[in-house]
């Protein structure tokens, strides 16, 4: 009994110690158990997603039941909007290099704070910055106004986004989306002044194989006028343009694509008279991870396209050789 | 410092007299089981019958993954003749326990021989929920109650075997209602983790709640995600482990045209079930019946 005892007293002693499972591990004697595959691969998919479908507000960015492709492109959007009552901060940089008469750089930044007013309308609001630099090159002496190195607040703008048809009841997303601006700096030159825009675009996508690959498809009209500081009159223009892109989710959250968009530019808001077009192509990468933050980069060459009345190749004039687009944020 | 560990070991003295004493009076009496949970206590009922007496560790309110043992729980184990555990990790104290009571008595993985599913890169222990498991379990039960009891080996073995052609019967019967469903409508939210096994079995695609925390009660926000899953997925029933505020059932429901349906029994028994067949044959009726 003594022996029963001691024994006893020492096993409690552990319990109150709280031994180590390396030693405890043993006590059972269970085997590592012998592990099958799933017979039905599309309840083995549902289980795999749980652990990221469990938390979060339904912006699910990488797998499960919807990828959100708005920011799955590059320069191209996607037609989802924000879940009611989600909010999204995000930070986007536009930058535009190379013009054929000055050695030219141009960055657009948005601050921008966006909120799901319905499943189906989004509405944002946000805060511009530029940044330009232009000098010019000696072969072109005087034909453009330079602007030394400069970083401005720029003005404001918002986004408003309305999704026709959800994608995930038909067989494509069909989003409607305005982005008006106002500007206190022109986009091309540089120069100070005032511009009223808006960039508008008819947005279609389609996940064309479940969670895996999704393409998109957008309308653009771009429409502005901009009065510089000191110049007598206003000046409108707009550029027209579609444009088509793919995107594959290569891992668990990062998707690689490509995108390719064709714009026309024209004198006046109506599609006055007809001043050059280009052609860009380039590569696109977007980064989700589970807690709601994103990541988008694209890059996009001038490849094609020609100014009117010109016989050199590629429109440098109203457009730019190289365009990057950076955005990231968050959604809560 | 006077912490809880040292409780327990305090309690657990006061009671060694009063367990010895117990523990002869069972002699020649029936074989005393401890099984972990509910569902793995009515399986040894199942097999033992008369012969044994069959205790839970994890008492029927409690979760089985968040127990932890308490002093009582240290008297039950010096009195048991056999321990019975589900395993596949799903007792993660159990190992603890019983080096800790210095139980030198038989146990037994009552899952020993299954095939695991892994979800996420861990193996997934409801394995209870595919009824041909069980018939492993049991299997197990009676090889392990014959060793304590030899004397009631042909009582085990035949409790064994009606039970086996009572579980072979409920498999036959689930998969049968379920086939008589299109398969692509064999989709249901469920907020709870435990069904892998199931599904699988019976082709019941049960997807996550999206924006729905297990333990959070959900927001409208939530629910406009859950409209829009069960429109994506057209999914026909959606199960909550915590009851949906009546409010916010009634806008899924009126939008969606979908059942908020009932409860599920995953790792507990209750009032309305108190055995695991009867748990098992309430979740597939449940479940077609809100597919149906």
């Amino acid at each position: 009994m003594k022996s029963v005892v001691v024994s006893h007293f020492a096993a409690l002693l552990a319990l109150a110690l709280g031994p180590t499972p390396q030693v405890l591990a043993q006590v059972f004697g269970e085997p590592t158990p012998e592990v099958r595959a799933f017979r039905n691969l599309e309840v083995e998919q549902a289980a795999s997603e749980r652990a990221t479908d469990s938390h979060g507000h339904g912006h699910n960015h990488a797998g499960g039941h919807g990828v959100e492709t708005e920011s799955l492109f590059g320069f191209i959007l996607g037609s989802s909007t924000e879940a009611q009552g989600t909010r999204e901060v995000a930070v986007e940089t536009v930058a535009r290099f190379g013009k054929r008469e000055s050695n030219y750089s141009a960055l657009g930044q948005k601050l921008e704070f966006a909120y799901g007013v319905t499943d189906r309308l989004t509405v944002a609001l946000g805060l511009l910055g530029d940044y330009h630099r232009i000098a010019e090159k000696p072969a072109y002496a005087g034909a453009v106004v330079e602007v030394r190195p400069r970083y401005l607040f720029n003005g404001f703008g918002g986004e408003i986004r309305y999704n026709v048809v959800d994608r995930a009841s038909a067989p494509f997303g069909l989003t409607l989306h305005l982005e008006p601006s106002l500007a206190f700096s022109d986009e091309a030159s540089g120069l100070r002044g005032r511009k009223y825009g808006s960039e508008n675009k008819l947005i279609f996508d389609r996940e064309v194989i479940k969670d895996t690959f999704f393409a998109a498809f957008n309308l653009t009209h771009e429409i502005e006028m901009t009065k510089e500081k000191g110049a007598p009159a206003w000046e409108r223009g707009s550029v027209v343009g579609a444009s088509m892109a793919g995107s594959w989710q290569v891992a668990k959250n990062i998707f690689l694509g490509a995108e390719t968009r064709y714009l026309r530019a024209y004198d006046g808001l109506n599609l006055g008279a007809y001043k050059g077009d280009a052609l860009y192509l380039g590569p696109t990468l977007s980064l989700f991870t589970d807690s709601h933050r994103f990541l988008t980069f694209a890059y996009s060459g001038l490849v094609g396209g020609k100014e009117k009345g010109s016989s050199r190749g590629l429109d440098l004039v109203n457009f730019e050789r190289h365009h990057i687009r950076l955005k990231a944020g968050f959604t809560f | 410092m006077f912490t809880r560990r040292h409780l327990l070991a305090v309690a657990a003295l006061l009671l060694l007299p009063l367990a010895l004493a117990s523990a002869q009076a069972q002699q020649g009496g029936k074989v005393d089981v401890l099984a972990s949970f509910s569902v793995i206590a009515d399986l040894v009922r199942q097999v033992g019958g008369e012969r044994v007496e069959v205790r839970s560790i994890v008492a029927l309110s409690q979760d089985p993954h968040d127990f932890e043992p308490s002093p009582s729980d240290v008297r039950r184990v010096m009195k048991a003749q056999l321990i019975v555990i589900n395993g596949l990790g799903f007792e993660p104290w159990a190992d603890r326990f019983v080096k800790a009571a210095n139980y030198k008595g038989e146990r037994l993985v009552g899952s020993r021989g299954v095939k695991a599913l892994s979800v996420r890169g861990a193996v997934d222990p409801h394995a209870w929920q595919d009824v041909e498991n069980v018939k492993l379990y049991i299997e197990n039960i009676r090889d392990a109650l014959t060793k304590v009891d030899p004397a009631g080996a042909s009582d085990y073995a035949r409790n064994a075997s009606a039970y086996g052609r009572e579980l072979d019967a409920l498999h036959r019967q689930i998969k049968a209602g379920f086939a008589a469903i299109p398969k692509a409508q064999r989709k249901v939210i469920s907020s709870h983790d435990s069904f892998h096994y199931f599904g699988d079995a019976y082709d019941v695609v049960f997807l996550a709640p999206q924006g729905i925390s297990s333990s959070a009660e959900p927001s409208a926000r939530d629910v406009a995600g859950i409209i829009r899953q069960i429109r994506a997925e057209k999914i026909k029933a959606i199960f909550f482990e915590n009851a949906l505020p009546q409010q916010l059932a009634r806008q899924i429901a009126s939008e969606t045209g979908v059942k908020i349906s009932g409860k599920l029994y995953a790792d507990v028994l209750g009032d309305d079930v108190r055995s695991y067949a009867q748990m098992m044959r309430h979740n597939y009726q449940t479940i077609l019946g809100a597919l149906k």
